[in-house]
């Protein structure tokens, strides 16, 4: 059971390996509190969402699964939205925007139909959180790299207890930033390059595994890795 | 075909069901939180208005006859109106944009706060800072620079570094963006590259500026110039 959280952080990570859900991470990750603010709302409404469409499933016809998550989903976020308006307004502020973009992330549409329809109530949940971190951890990722050499700052929340104004300069960094990475094409450029750090961290693991299951099988990986020097 | 019609009926009804039960969780919630909201709003408003005027005390909201002029308060100082407060609709990235602006009777800004808006974190959001509107400000009286209502207007303002206060001229540059003294002026930008590139969200910029310069021109078409 353990497997369907673990699952979402690495092994089938929405962002760097299904690839889901990228426009509207790609244009809130310009700041590090953006992406912990867009995490935050993803978990949430991947759990209500998951939730509901898990209980539901014997409820909802085959031929109008589609528009019934898209409605569960719509409800869902809107609730989060009018309850954090009304709640708390300084978080709805800073995450007003993010919690709206939710209702076209494609992983809370992709979770319900690949996931929550076909699963048990406790799998579900499970996998809502193990996907929500994921995605969580790889936005963060992202922001970091943008805000750190787009701008030379780190963007948190602040904490007006200890006098911490939640942005972080980065001297030499501050004064001399690659603008690109702030702008749409440094997004680009940045998930195209861990998503290819991904994609040979997969092949190596996947390799590595076969190599250990069967070793008299993979006589040629194994040499062919060696000339590759992995 | 009966057959077929009572499927497509059974299929209908739950999808209507489902419908239904979401729109009654909504109206629930909505109106557990529509006056929460409302207050919200109201205490947000005054805080931005203690901000916006240092002297005088403004009167009540008085509906705007404009698209961008939403509503209008006189601001009064011992019983003689000193200055106006418009809340302004502008156009921006994500939908309309909230301005609360502070005018002189003869139209000039003298300050101006960006309220509700859904523009871009990082990007157009940054127009809620405060320095965001200085460049704006002491604008669109009489005998004072118009208040640019776009990038081109802004553009013809601008000085020139070293020789500052000489017209310049932008023949030569297809988009405005690449004028290296323009970029200097709007963005911030140094010779490094530093600075806010605030301005850089064109369209968050035209939907405030031209809401400011709406605004100012209403002032005197309607307010204070009239008198």
């Amino acid at each position: 059971m353990i497997k369907e959280f673990t699952k979402g952080i690495f092994k089938e990570n929405p962002l760097f390996i299904i690839v889901l859900g990228l426009c509207p991470s790609l244009a809130v990750s310009t700041e590090v509190i953006n992406a912990l603010g867009m995490g935050a709302g993803v978990i949430f409404v991947l759990l209500g969402s998951n939730i509901c469409v898990s209980l539901l499933k014997n409820f909802i016809p085959e031929k109008v699964r589609i528009p019934s998550y898209v409605v569960i989903i719509a409800s869902f976020v809107t609730i989060v939205e009018m309850v954090m308006e009304a709640y708390a307004p300084d978080l709805y502020k800073n995450l007003g925007i993010f919690v709206s973009l939710i209702v076209v992330n494609c992983i809370i549409l992709g979770r319900a139909e690949a996931y929550a329809s076909k699963n048990k109530l406790v799998h579900s949940i499970l996998d809502a959180l193990g996907m929500g971190i994921g995605f969580t951890l790889g936005l963060l990722l992202i922001a970091v790299i943008r805000e750190i050499f787009g701008a030379g700052t780190i963007t948190l929340f602040p904490v007006k207890a200890i006098g911490f104004n939640g942005k972080i300069t980065l001297g030499w960094l501050n004064n001399y930033p690659a603008k690109v990475f702030a702008f749409a094409s440094g997004a680009l450029l940045v998930m195209g390059y861990l998503k290819a750090f991904f994609t040979w961290l997969e092949y190596r693991f996947k390799t590595l595994k076969q190599i250990e299951e069967k070793p008299g099988k993979n006589k040629e990986k194994i040499k062919e890795r060696e000339e590759q020097g992995i | 075909m009966k057959k077929l019609l009572l499927k497509m009926l059974f299929i209908g009804s739950r999808l209507f069901l489902i419908c239904i039960v979401s729109a009654v969780v909504l109206g629930l919630f909505n109106g557990l939180t529509a006056r929460q909201i409302l207050l919200n709003k109201e205490k947000q408003e005054k805080l931005a208005l203690s901000e916006l005027i240092r002297t005088g005390t403004p009167g009540n909201k008085m509906a705007g006859e404009d698209t961008t002029v939403l509503s209008y308060r006189e601001v009064s100082e011992d019983g003689t109106v000193v200055s106006y407060i418009l809340e302004l609709q502008g156009s921006g990235y994500g939908g309309p944009l909230k301005i609360l602006a502070h005018y002189k009777p003869d139209g000039e800004l003298l300050s101006a706060k960006l309220m509700d808006n859904k523009e871009t974190p990082g990007l157009g959001k940054k127009a809620e800072n405060t320095t965001y509107m200085n460049k704006f400000i002491g604008k669109g009286g009489p005998g004072k620079p118009v208040i640019p209502a776009t990038l081109e207007e802004l553009a013809a303002q601008m000085p020139v570094s070293g020789d500052r206060g000489t017209p310049v001229s932008t023949k030569g540059y297809d988009f405005i963006g690449d004028f290296p003294p323009f970029r200097e002026w709007l963005f911030g930008e140094t010779k490094t590259g530093a600075g806010d590139s605030v301005t850089g969200a064109t369209i968050t910029f035209k939907g405030v500026s031209g809401a400011l310069a709406a605004g100012s021109a209403y002032v005197q078409s309607h307010l204070g110039g009239r008198e």
